[in-house]
């Protein structure tokens, strides 16, 4: 009796009336990226699943203060963001939204942005490029069975051409992965290597190992980790390209890439894991597909 | 007179002796010259083949930067120069063409001893596609530089 009274009031501080958790989706200022049509994406994503209501707000000019939202009321605050450092008031709020128990996803190239801001690479814990180096931290990468943390110096960020690889779970039994295979093909997509940051509570759930181009690694890199930050949760996927050159966004219409960041968005706000595992997963050897952003009729 | 021509004699010797010593400016560059390279392009591949008559090698470099990603093919722009490799001279630089590809093809096909330069791409750089950004379409030109 006293587990289902916790579990009620668990779900109740985390979700809406309806019992879908209240998310703000914040995008905009991405020159490299189609922002527009990756939000748009991950708002049908997270809607289409019955589980979440979601708001998106596009930045214009945060830097000033003026447009920063009420955090508390949402359960989730997923980014989407390419732009300036946020206003300090914002900065701040923000801050004490996430210590304060907050979930939080953080999306591809939103490690990108904000490198100015200590607590933000805190909260991402691995960054890439804006002048990223050895002053924000070691590089992660798995190998061996483990997580290495190397101190060379060097410049954080890098991906080659675009191409499909192979997801490798290492936290199986993590909440965001569990029953899912082990193994799946992700569909082409941009792969980052090299990134860098504080590290500190984070946990790396699934790599790639990276073999493109002149720049290559040749590393077991993060794709998918989470970072405890105070009482707050945060989910990153570095998966899912929406390209501006031109505007496409394939890699979003990964099953694998969908099924993940519907849990790791779970996850981040409540910090339990409701839904089955899907029986549409890619496998190893093979992508699947949901080209409307929900599941098909045969998925559970 | 025996002065005279000895003079001349240790000049013209002299003379004969600087020019064997006369050297060209120094170059600032490394590789390539830099107007080889078009603002946004990269340096993709190079190959130093024999293209000509003359004994020295030629070396041909491929430049290339991206011209969009679709789900199941990439397009690049590139184009193609051609430089003595001893005197860094630029001796040809193709125009730039658009292709799902992005090949140094270098051979010899009509066993002349001198490579040609073989290239594949779009005819006047269109094509299209679906609103997925399936189902390439396009006119494919294939064509040869030699000299």
């Amino acid at each position: 009796m006293k587990r289902f009274i916790l579990l009620m009031l668990v779900s109740l501080s985390a979700s809406d009336a309806a019992g879908q958790i209240k998310t703000l989706l914040i995008t905009g200022h991405d020159q490299h990226h189609w922002w527009e049509g990756g939000s748009d994406a991950v708002k049908m994503i997270l809607e289409n699943s019955g589980l979440f209501t979601v708001e998106i707000r596009v930045l214009q000019a945060p830097e000033n203060d003026s447009e920063r939202p009420q955090f508390s009321r949402y359960d989730l605050v997923v980014i989407n963001y390419g732009g300036p450092t946020w206003g300090a008031q914002m900065r701040k709020e923000f801050e004490a939204y996430v210590s304060g128990g907050g979930g939080v996803v953080v999306l591809h190239s939103s490690v990108v942005p904000m490198d100015d801001w200590e607590q933000y690479n805190r909260m991402i814990g691995l960054g890439a490029w804006n002048g990223r180096n050895e002053k924000d931290g070691p590089y992660v990468y798995w190998k061996e069975g483990r997580a290495v943390y190397d101190y060379t110096p060097g410049p954080a960020g890098y991906h080659g051409l675009q191409h499909p690889f192979t997801v490798i779970h290492r936290r199986e039994d993590h909440p965001i992965l569990k029953g899912l295979p082990a193994e799946w093909r992700h569909f082409k997509d941009e792969l980052y290597a090299r990134l860098r940051g504080p590290a500190r509570g984070l946990e790396i759930l699934a790599t790639a190992y990276e073999t493109v181009g002149n720049d290559t690694t040749g590393r077991d890199e993060p794709v998918l980790w989470t970072v405890s930050y105070g009482k707050g949760r945060v989910f990153v996927s570095v998966l899912g390209h929406a390209g501006n050159d031109p505007e496409l966004r394939y890699s979003m219409e990964c099953t694998g890439y969908q099924v993940t960041l519907l849990r790791g968005a779970e996850w981040a706000a409540t910090g339990v894991v409701t839904q089955e595992a899907p029986k549409d997963f890619p496998l190893k050897e093979l992508s699947t597909f949901r080209k409307d952003f929900k599941a098909p009729w045969h998925a559970h | 007179m025996k002065s005279l021509l000895f003079f001349w004699c240790l000049t013209a010797a002299g003379h004969q002796a600087w020019s064997q010593y006369h050297k060209s400016p120094p170059r600032q560059w490394d590789r390539y010259p830099p107007e080889a390279q078009l603002p946004g392009f990269h340096l993709h591949k190079s190959e130093l083949v024999q293209m000509d008559d003359d004994p020295q090698m030629e070396e041909v470099l491929l430049f290339s930067r991206n011209n969009g990603h679709y789900p199941y093919f990439d397009l690049f722009k590139n184009y193609y120069v051609i430089i003595d490799y001893y005197t860094k001279e630029i001796a040809y630089r193709s125009d730039v063409i658009i292709s799902t590809r992005r090949d140094l093809n270098l051979e010899d096909r009509n066993a002349d001893g001198k490579a040609e330069l073989y290239r594949s791409y779009f005819l006047d750089g269109k094509f299209t596609v679906d609103e997925h950004g399936n189902n390439l379409k396009v006119t494919w030109v294939y064509d040869t530089i030699s000299f």
